[in-house]
């Protein structure tokens, strides 16, 4: 058992949880025991894949559990187990004393009702106070979480708030009654990069202020590394390891938190970097395993692992960092740095050149391609030829009919407005922007399914908006997709082999017998075993899901392959996974792969090139290492400073962009971006849109100031004049 | 009711059943008695000669006599058995009521996949389902039928006419939603036409929806027959409930003590089935469309 550091009383304190769902003769053991706690006024970061019980847990402390949930073991505020009280008793304690923040604020708000309004049955809910006084308490508290004029805001409805001041208004509204906790269960989730790190030190800033605490719950160890003292691994309803912040992340003992450190893309690694794999996937939830959760995915189990399950022990240096883990002793003394399976990590050839090689002709399995191709390139040289153009986009443009009243058409939406990008064979384009910034459309008009509003999509010299339906279908077979979500990108009621063979029967390639053969092969090729094909989609995990989709997606051999947010429906263990698949089936096939990603850390793995997108328009696109390494748009760089880098001694980083991206109805005039910039020149950025230029060879750029940018060594403070 | 809590080793289950349970099996019952009722119906109707004790186009007995051993229900104006002309009746009646609600359901779902899947057909075609949804029925079902003539297939269109909109409009509904799944891009994607992504995709999806509402508008069509019936516009060589009961108010049945025999019997079977699809288009309904569904 684990005791908390002796300096601070322990608020929380969770000991032996255990929460078992019965549903129809099945138990599905969410949680297998946990222990932690959280002091007063301290952070504790939970953190954990899907299925690792984090949720069940706090949900559990909240009392919150659906009834045919079992709980098992001891939950204590101070000194009152929450465990054994009653409904009522339950009631006063939520809200009060423990605050919740959920992921998605726009389903937990009500849409009906204005936020001022919900916020002030929260606090009436728990103190007999007067309507007024708690209405003047909701505006105060939503000046506290950082709403723009909020005495006039206090009476607006949630879908009049962005992302982030929508989750702005559920912190104020689980602070209404001071409450002692402040649980968030993956707040920034659903939020972009930028927004994301506004919260994170709202959060901070409150929870100083206030002396309260905090669990955030959370699967990004970047976000983690930056907001928590203390840190709390958990896996497959197990704590596997605890300790300060910092020295989790320095010396992770655990295989599983090592693994985990490792397989993260991260934006300070060494460019194309090789990410680390973590094998197989989570456990099944209706198994009870004797021994370790973690040993069948393990590199260094033994038989002790496997037979005994191990307790979480605090390590002979003391300090509050504790594993559970048989071996933690041996992976001590050899320092981190443990061996790996000694095949060796699977790398990335990311910064290579992949171009199709030419003996492969359309129709072979790509597991017959010449073993040449799967031998890393060179690396790109600057005086190499570039690789041929297999799409090029022409000043691209895609307008939404706006909803106006039947007498007077509204304003369109600009979603894509002018965009000319080029994807070359072999190689990888990302494309990176904040949500709403048209990178998803950019993909679909790509692929024919968007109707243009202006400019060209060329295939080599075939234009689609010329073409012919019979052209439209050939070429649809050129470039193909994969989706962000892949369980909702397959109908559930084909089998895997009928959802891979799908594109063969829309084609009418073969005889139904040949598409099964060609299924399994496919399967083959993204590492998937062949009887799967008799599975449904909903019998896999995730990450085999994307595989699936994948492997759709090579059915007809295409040259292109466009995927629209690949790895952010995934865990972070099951992410790199893809990545070296999407890696090594460009080398093998030749295949041009287009990225779409809110995720810089993501792009900056896999892409070669990187554009940049901003309400509809590239701001910037050259070279992965000229725009990661010097990038020239203040945009860009925003977005590179919000991510959060998973080192906890790198916390003093630049504020990141404030507010919000304007709305694509009516763009800012001038340079778009320059509402939000804090280097933004009155008379200049907001009258003349700057055009994309190439300042540097290959590296193009929309700004007027980049070279003063550039040279400027002292940046001005964004948050201040941002707002200005 | 009292948190499963176990402080320390105690394990006990937790006997609580959850509040949606209680409300499915209350589905679940009335699904059941519905069930039961349109059952007992089709087996009568089918097997017709073998209950029925006359022909009900025979002359059996005394005109207007009362219920005895041998007319249990009596005889009608001309002597005709009223127990054997509403076994029959259930024939006519139901297979008026389920041709009409099947060829309700097959326009409902052409339209509702025009509405969903294309978007200017689409607007068209909602625009007509308003049309059809808000005519005055009855006045329309009279001019229909008198204009038509009076047979059995006209009423079978007739009703067909004026019961398909509601159909149109759920599936179109279910459609919309599908048509925005990301599979059905990912099929269009590969080049897929409208034609296989709507009989592969969505068609599968909206199918069983489609048959709920087939049921539950049966019992709407039964209620169009007899009511057609009843006004004499049926047709006079096809006895169902609802031109025993024309006859019945003809012969001035309804002022008379024959009510009790000629007027009742038919007029609860109308209700009974009516009922018996209603509830069983209900459970269905409860079970299938993805708007009702409870998580």
């Amino acid at each position: 058992m684990v005791t908390a550091p002796p300096r601070v009383t322990e608020l929380l304190a969770i000991r032996g949880l255990r929460v078992t769902f019965r549903a129809a003769g099945r138990d599905v053991h969410a949680v297998r025991g946990v222990d932690l706690s959280v002091a007063e006024g301290e952070t504790l970061a939970v953190v954990g894949e899907s299925g690792s019980g984090k949720s069940v847990t706090m949900t559990a402390a909240l009392g919150l559990l659906p009834e045919n949930a079992e709980v098992e073991g001891s939950i204590r505020l101070r000194d009152r187990e929450l465990l054994a009280m009653d409904e009522r008793a339950l009631r006063s304690v939520r809200g009060a004393e423990i605050g919740v923040v959920f992921q998605d604020p726009m389903s937990s708000l009500n849409p009906v009702h204005t936020v001022s309004r919900q916020i002030a049955e929260a606090i009436r809910a728990h103190s007999d106070v007067s309507r007024g006084a708690a209405h003047a308490r909701a505006v105060e508290l939503l000046g506290e979480v950082g709403i723009p004029d909020a005495k006039a805001r206090a009476d607006d409805y949630p879908h009049q708030f962005s992302g982030g001041m929508r989750q702005r208004v559920m912190i104020a509204m689980a602070l209404a009654c001071g409450p002692r906790v402040l649980i968030a269960d993956e707040p920034t989730t659903a939020l972009d990069v930028t927004v994301q790190a506004q919260i994170v030190d709202l959060v901070d800033r409150i929870r100083r202020g206030r002396g309260m605490s905090v669990i955030w719950i959370s699967h990004d160890l970047g976000v983690v590394a930056q907001i928590a003292d203390r840190v709390t691994v958990m896996y497959a309803g197990r704590v596997v390891e605890q300790g300060p912040c910092a020295d989790l992340f320095d010396a992770a003992v655990h295989p599983y938190t090592a693994g985990l450190l490792r397989a993260m893309p991260r934006l300070d690694s060494p460019a194309g970097a090789e990410l680390e794999v973590i094998r197989g996937s989570l456990p099944d939830p209706e198994a009870q395993p004797e021994g370790c959760v973690f040993a069948p995915r393990c590199d260094h189990a033994q038989e002790e692992c496997a037979a005994a399950r191990p307790t979480l022990l605090p390590l002979v240096a003391g300090g509050g960092h504790a594993v559970a883990c048989h071996r933690s002793g041996e992976l001590l003394d050899h320092g981190r740095v443990v061996p790996a399976r000694l095949g060796g990590s699977p790398t990335l050839r990311a910064g290579a050149d992949n171009p199709r090689p030419s003996g492969a002709v359309d129709g072979a399995p790509a597991g017959e391609a010449p073993a040449a191709a799967a031998a890393p390139a060179p690396p790109p040289a600057a005086e190499a030829p570039a690789p041929p153009v297999v799409v090029a986009l022409d000043d691209l443009r895609v307008h939404y009919r706006g909803r106006g009243s039947w007498r007077r058409s509204a304003a369109p939406v600009r979603a894509v407005d002018g965009v000319t990008l080029d994807l070359e064979r072999g190689r990888t384009l990302g494309l990176v922007g904040e949500s709403g910034s048209g990178k998803s459309t950019l993909a679909r008009a790509l692929l024919g399914l968007e109707k243009t509003s202006g400019g060209a999509v060329a295939f080599g010299d075939q234009v689609l908006h010329t073409m012919s339906a019979v052209g439209l279908r050939d070429l649809r077979r050129t470039a193909q997709m994969v989706f962000q979500d892949p369980a909702a990108s397959m109908n559930p009621a084909l089998r895997v082999e009928d959802v891979v063979s799908e594109p063969l029967r829309i084609n009418r390639r073969g005889s139904v017998a040949e598409q099964r053969v060609r299924a399994g092969e496919l399967l083959e090729i993204v590492e998937l075993p062949r009887e799967l094909g008799r599975r449904y989609p909903h019998q896999l995990s995730g990450g085999q899901r994307q595989r699936v989709a994948i492997a759709r997606a090579l059915a007809l051999d295409p040259q292109v392959l466009v995927c629209d947010e690949p790895v952010s429906a995934l865990d972070v263990s099951v992410q790199a996974q893809i990545i070296r698949l999407l890696s090594r089936l460009q080398s093998e096939l030749g295949l041009s792969l287009l990225i779409i990603s809110h995720d810089l850390a993501v792009i900056r793995t896999i892409a070669h090139r990187v554009a940049v997108m901003y309400l509809g328009q590239i701001v910037e696109r050259g070279n992965r290492d000229d725009v990661f390494g010097r990038p020239r748009h203040p945009y860009t760089r925003g977005l590179l400073d919000a991510v959060p880098v998973p080192d906890p001694h790198r916390r003093s980083r630049p504020v990141p962009l404030a507010g919000d991206p304007p709305s694509p109805v009516a763009p800012p005039s001038g340079c778009r971006f320059h509402e939000r910039c804090a280097f933004a020149r009155p008379g200049l950025c907001d009258t003349t849109p700057p055009p994309l230029e190439e300042q540097r060879p290959g590296h193009w750029t929309a700004c007027h100031l980049a070279d003063e940018i550039a040279a400027s060594s002292t940046a001005p403070d964004p948050a201040r004049s941002a707002t200005g | 009711m009292t948190a499963p809590v176990i402080t320390e080793s105690t394990p006990e289950p937790a006997n609580v059943l959850r509040r949606s349970r209680v409300s499915r099996d209350r589905t679940r019952v009335l699904g059941v008695v519905g069930g039961v009722i349109v059952l007992v119906l089709v087996t009568v109707a089918v097997l017709a000669p073998v209950l029925a004790p006359y022909d009900p186009t025979e002359r059996a007995g005394v005109p207007f006599s009362p219920p005895s051993a041998d007319h249990l229900l009596g005889t009608n104006d001309v002597g005709q058995d009223l127990l054997s002309e509403l076994i029959y009746g259930t024939r006519v009646s139901l297979t008026v009521g389920i041709v009409a609600a099947a060829a309700a359901m097959v326009i409902g779902t052409i339209v509702g996949l025009i509405g969903g899947y294309l978007p200017r057909l689409g607007a068209v075609a909602m625009r007509g389902v308003d049309v059809v949804l808000i005519l005055p029925f009855l006045p329309l079902l009279i001019v229909l039928a008198a204009y038509l003539g009076r047979s059995i297939v006209n009423t079978v269109i007739i009703i067909a006419i004026l019961i398909w909109a509601p159909t149109a409009r759920v599936i179109r509904s279910q459609v919309l939603s599908l048509a925005k799944r990301d599979y059905i891009v990912a099929a269009r994607s590969m080049g897929a036409g409208h034609g296989y992504v709507i009989w592969r995709h969505v068609l599968p999806k909206t199918l069983l929806l489609a048959i709920g509402e087939f049921v539950a508008a049966t019992s709407g069509a039964i209620l169009l027959e007899s009511s057609l019936s009843f006004l004499g516009l049926g047709d006079p060589l096809q006895e169902s409930w609802g031109s025993t009961l024309y006859w019945a108010q003809a012969r001035g049945a309804f002022l008379t003590p024959a009510w009790k025999w000629w007027v009742l019997p038919p007029g609860l079977l109308i209700m009974l089935s009516a009922l018996g699809f209603a509830l069983l288009g209900y459970a269905l309904e409860q079970r299938i469309n993805p708007r009702l569904r409870r998580s």
